[in-house]
């Protein structure tokens, strides 16, 4: 029985396996969910107005299954640097969104309603401070010495795709967050703010893409998947092109959405 | 009250979660040296000879040297090789293991093709790859070939019968190969010593390289070799 998917150091094998972590954790997700919807809603009024919401979310928890179960995160955690990049991607830049995106601002508002709670969020979720913060937890989630001892344990795994989830939600926040008290950059700040991190991360993909050799054993020395003959140091040079384009074509896409939607509005325009 | 009411939820969520890790972390599984799937594992060293960290080497130093096997096998185009013959005056990588090994032969020779990519053909030109398969019956000539080839060209492929192949081993200290029972395929995996030895130009190897050398290890003491750089434990 498996909670969490990890580096065995076992031949890789197309035999379906379960996690039962990854479904406990998105069904406890999907639960609170349900449950602070049918509890926090101050009115049914509200409840229904805000009920686009849900599909947001429901698409978040599946998007976050598809690359936290079988195949994809096995893959990602014991075989290819390439998909283990690409879970990242899709946890932090597309997951995350479509869960904060799904939470009313009565729900937000529960999650730290005032308080110590709301004055870390405030802090943490200050640009500047939001993107340290989300670029720290980048680096260090990809550097060999965390990443190799992590990845062989499931709850090591687990808690790298935690601090993901973590660190794309204060990411995210200033963007896509709908707390009353936290307020939202503007438009073209949001821009600003997103095509910031569409550069930071060139610096840990460049040298996952330059390195002369392997940087991670993990990989370097997994069983190699039969059906695919790729080297370890090209799928790690593919993960940092993966981390470079997929990364800033989906964060150039959420620039696009903004200025249309800053198009469209009746937002001032900002005067230089 | 009903925020605490779901904290209550989350905390209980958050426990029971914690529960299901513990009770679903695997047992330790064994060396990754060793091939899966055989409940009989060989040793990964050469037998009886003792060997330590080899002093600035990647490499684990034997404190017997042990000689180039004076064994003919046949290469992939069928031609007799004689392993002591042919790689004299060479660096000389000796692996022994099989194309359907799942896990310890293609990362630990990709390893070795990543590695010779890296250095000058003025270095490569002096080092020679043997493997040597440990289960002939699959392993044709044609498997063999296709095989080495899809990892690197530069890798001699030798076969012969399973007699003289484990009397290849027996001449390096290495112990012969275990066959596990063949599935409803047909198919079984055989447990093999993961131990590379490397023969140096002018004779027997004073290095053994286990499972889990990385091509960064190689590229530092490949040229080393190949300069005649002594060895020391």
């Amino acid at each position: 029985m498996n909670f969490w998917c990890s580096a065995t150091g076992e031949p890789w094998s197309w035999q379906w396996q379960p996690y039962l972590g990854v479904w406990a954790f998105l069904l406890a997700v999907l639960a609170l969910y349900a449950a602070a919807w049918r509890r926090l809603a101050p009115t049914a009024a509200e409840a229904d107005e805000e009920g686009w919401r849900r599909k947001w979310f429901v698409a978040g928890v599946v998007v976050l299954w598809l690359v936290l179960d079988w195949p994809v995160g096995l893959l990602g955690s014991g075989y290819l640097a390439s998909v283990k990049m690409l879970q990242f991607l899709m946890i932090t830049l597309v997951a995350v969104p479509m869960l904060l995106r799904g939470l009313p601002p009565w729900m937000a508002r529960a999650v730290a309603p005032g308080g110590w709670r709301l004055r870390a969020l405030r802090g943490l979720t200050q640009p500047i401070v939001a993107l340290l913060t989300f670029n720290a937890v980048i680096l260090i989630t990809h550097a060999p010495i965390v990443v190799d001892p992590l990845q062989r344990s499931e709850l090591g795994s687990f808690a790298i795709d935690l601090a993901w989830m973590l660190g794309a939600v204060i990411f995210w926040l200033p963007v896509v967050g709908a707390h009353p008290d936290l307020p939202r950059l503007t438009r073209p700040l949001q821009m600003a703010y997103v095509f910031a991190q569409s550069i930071l991360p060139t610096i840990p993909a460049s040298f996952l893409t330059f390195a002369d050799f392997p940087l991670y054993p993990v990989y370097e020395l997994a069983p190699r998947l039969e059906d695919l003959r790729i080297g370890a140091l090209t799928d790690q040079r593919t993960a940092g092109l993966l981390m470079k384009i997929v990364g800033g074509f989906l964060l150039w896409g959420r620039i696009a959405v903004t200025w249309f939607q800053w198009a469209a509005s009746d937002e001032e325009p900002v005067v230089t | 009250m009903r925020h605490a009411d779901l904290r209550g939820r989350v905390t209980a969520l958050l426990l029971g979660l914690a529960v299901l890790s513990a009770a679903c972390v695997p047992p330790t599984t064994g060396d990754a040296a060793e091939p899966s799937g055989s409940d009989d594992p060989v040793p990964e060293h050469p037998e009886g000879v003792e060997s330590s960290a080899a002093e600035g080497w990647h490499g684990e130093w034997l404190d017997d040297p042990i000689e180039r096997p004076e064994v003919t096998l046949d290469d992939t185009d069928g031609e007799p090789f004689a392993i002591d013959e042919e790689t004299e005056g060479q660096i000389t990588l000796l692996f022994f293991g099989f194309t359907h090994c799942p896990d310890v032969c293609p990362a630990h020779l990709a390893t070795i093709s990543a590695a010779l990519d890296r250095l000058p053909y003025s270095d490569t030109r002096h080092i020679d790859v043997v493997f040597v398969t440990v289960d002939p019956e699959r392993d044709t000539a044609e498997r063999l070939e296709e095989y080495v080839g899809g990892i690197d060209e530069r890798i001699t492929a030798l076969r012969g019968d399973l007699d003289e192949v484990i009397e290849a081993m027996d001449a390096v200290d290495l112990p012969p190969p275990a066959f596990g029972e063949p599935d409803e395929d047909g198919a079984y995996d055989v447990s093999h010593a993961a131990a590379i030895l490397a023969f140096s130009e002018d004779g027997p190897a004073r290095l053994v390289y286990p499972f889990g050398i990385r091509s960064e290890g190689w590229v530092a003491d490949l040229p080393r070799m190949v300069r005649g750089e002594e060895i020391a434990e």
